[in-house]
This record gives structure tokens, C-alpha cells and sequence, in this order.
């Protein structure tokens, strides 16, 4: 994550709240300072008024975090899986294809000389994508069904919220999904 | 509901089970619990017990109660949890796939980890809403 999502004036938790929560774990590139002008973004479109409307809120900003963090890996995967389909004698290391190339190892004629050839002239960009697909469709499930599970809580915190204030929910709600999406919407223009 | 067949059948079928019977095996399952900690009750450990009190008293006093509940220490240990989870979830992250030393199925192993620690995380879920209802 190597720009500002947006940016923000900070909002943070309460004092006697912030001790359990000044440490958002974080993983690889992902700058705090992004993550506080989210959480900020967030907290400012909602204004929790007491502890248990923070705890949801820091809930529901932590899952979209995390949906937002698995999409990124997923759209690396792909075009790393793209990659491969397109230039498979670049054989990465990955399960399937350590086993391949321990049999290129052991036999070198194993492969032809026209199966290493670049196929990228062959295919276009859609077939790409859908081999990309194909060959990372292990990770791809496993990543969706993460997202479906962070989705199911951030849904059910969301829920909690509405039983406590409909309209804290709606903007929670509204406010959570604008960062992701629009960052998302952003990207792939 | 299961019949009466059915659980005599279940308690029959658990005594054959006796878990592991090597030393080894004994060794291995005793340490099960201590692999990352979730297994054991947040509760019962008195490194949290501090954190657990002060955020109870948050949470009673944010409810407008004059003393600390149960159901706001219940609260507070299923918070503390899910943010122990999440800490560790992150770590999971940094070691198996960011990391320069990863290895290259390092997805693999961290998948396995990270669907280990969603049981955990599903059940502190469940806890702290139950427990927040009732604050």
C-alpha cells in the first residue's frame, strides 16, 4: 500500500479505550497511517457515542480492512497465475508446478521445445484472465471464503449497531463500504 | 435431537477412544493447547486479567451500571480475545507470506493456519455480541 487511502482529521478511539486498540495489526506494506485516516473517515461519518458503539465501530473498520487486504492478495494472485499462463516455461515454484519441474529435471526432453515457446500471442487478455483463474483457483476459493466469513461478521456487527441506532448503522454502513469500494472502483479504472 | 440409541452409541463409541497412548503422542497432544494460546480461556489468564477489568468497567459504566456485570466482564474477555486473534492473524501474514524468508508454498501453510484460527475467532464473535446484548 504504497499511497494514502484518503486522508482525514484523526479520530481515535476514547482514552480509555485507546489502550486496547492503539495497535492495529498491521501486515507486509500496510502503512498505519493509512489505516488510522480509514478508521478516521469512518469515525467521523458515524460519531459513536458510548464504549459499545466503538467497540462495533473499530469492528466493523478491522473487517472492511481485512476484506480490502484479502481482495489485494487475490488480484495478485490472478495476475501472477496470468503471468504463468502466459510465459509457462518461467515455471514458479508453486505445488503443481514443483512437481513439474522436478520432472524437467530429471528428463530435460521432457518438455518440447514449442511448449516453451512464450504462448502470449496465442491468447487474448479474457482467456488470460480465465487461465489465471483456473490455475490459482485453490487460493482463489480458500481467499473467498475468508472474505464471505469477514463479511459475515462485519454484517452481524452492523446488525448489532442497528439494534442499538439505525441511523449510526446506515451511516457505519455507508461510510465502511465508500473507503473500499471507491478505492477499488479507483483502481480498476 | 439425537435418540437415546444414538447416545448410547456416541458414549460407547467415545470410550474406545482413548487419545493418544505413545509417550510421544502424549507429548505431542499435551502441547496442543499451547501452539498459540486460543485454547486457553483468556479468562484464566492472569496476564489479562488487568486489561479485562478496565475494559469491563468501561463497558458498565458506558451502559449507565453502577457495577461492573458479569455480562460486561464476559464482553471484555471476548473483545480482548478477538484482539489477541487478530494479532496473531497478522503475524500468520508477516511470517508465512510477506516475509523474504516465506516459503513458496507459504499460501498453503498460511491458509491452513488462518482457517485454524477462524474457529476461534468465530466463537469470541459470538461470545462478545451475546455478552454485549445482555451489558
Amino acid at each position: 500500500m504504497s499511497r494514502s487511502l484518503v486522508t482525514a482529521k484523526l479520530i481515535k478511539p476514547p482514552k480509555e479505550l485507546e489502550q486496547f486498540f492503539d495497535d492495529p495489526p498491521l501486515v507486509g506494506t500496510e502503512r498505519r497511517e493509512d489505516y488510522e485516516n480509514f478508521f478516521s473517515v469512518i469515525a467521523m461519518a458515524v460519531k459513536p457515542v458510548d464504549a459499545i458503539d466503538w467497540l462495533l465501530l473499530i469492528d466493523v473498520a478491522y473487517l472492511s480492512w481485512e476484506i480490502r487486504r484479502e481482495r489485494r492478495i487475490k488480484a495478485e494472485i490472478i495476475k501472477l497465475r496470468q503471468k504463468e499462463a502466459q510465459f509457462p516455461s518461467e515455471l514458479a515454484i508453486t505445488r503443481a508446478d514443483f512437481a513439474l519441474s522436478q520432472i524437467v529435471a530429471k528428463d530435460p526432453s521432457a518438455f518440447k521445445k514449442k511448449d516453451l515457446k512464450p504462448k502470449a500471442t496465442e491468447d487474448d487478455s479474457m482467456s488470460l484472465l480465465a487461465k489465471g483463474y483456473i490455475r490459482g483457483d485453490y487460493d482463489i476459493d480458500v481467499i473467498d471464503k475468508r472474505i464471505a466469513s469477514y463479511e459475515y461478521r462485519r454484517n452481524t456487527a452492523l446488525r448489532e449497531m442497528y439494534l442499538r441506532s439505525e441511523k449510526m448503522a446506515q451511516l457505519l454502513e455507508k461510510a465502511s463500504s465508500d473507503v473500499i469500494d471507491g478505492e477499488f472502483t479507483e483502481a480498476a479504472e | 435431537m439425537s435418540s437415546d440409541r444414538k447416545i448410547t452409541a456416541n458414549r460407547n463409541n467415545a470410550k474406545k477412544s482413548t487419545g493418544p497412548r505413545s509417550k510421544a503422542g502424549r507429548e505431542a497432544s499435551r502441547r496442543n493447547a499451547r501452539r498459540h494460546g486460543l485454547a486457553i480461556d483468556i479468562g484464566a489468564d492472569p496476564a489479562f486479567h488487568e486489561d479485562i477489568e478496565q475494559l469491563a468497567t468501561v463497558l458498565s459504566l458506558s451502559s449507565g451500571a453502577q457495577k461492573v456485570s458479569e455480562h460486561a466482564r464476559e464482553a471484555a474477555e471476548a473483545e480482548l480475545d478477538l484482539t489477541r486473534i487478530r494479532k496473531i492473524r497478522a503475524w500468520l501474514f508477516e511470517t508465512l507470506y510477506f516475509a523474504d524468508t516465506a516459503a513458496p508454498d507459504g499460501m498453503t501453510e498460511l491458509n491452513d493456519a488462518l482457517a485454524k484460527l477462524e474457529r476461534y475467532e468465530r466463537r469470541a464473535f459470538s461470545r462478545r455480541k451475546r455478552a454485549l446484548r445482555a451489558v
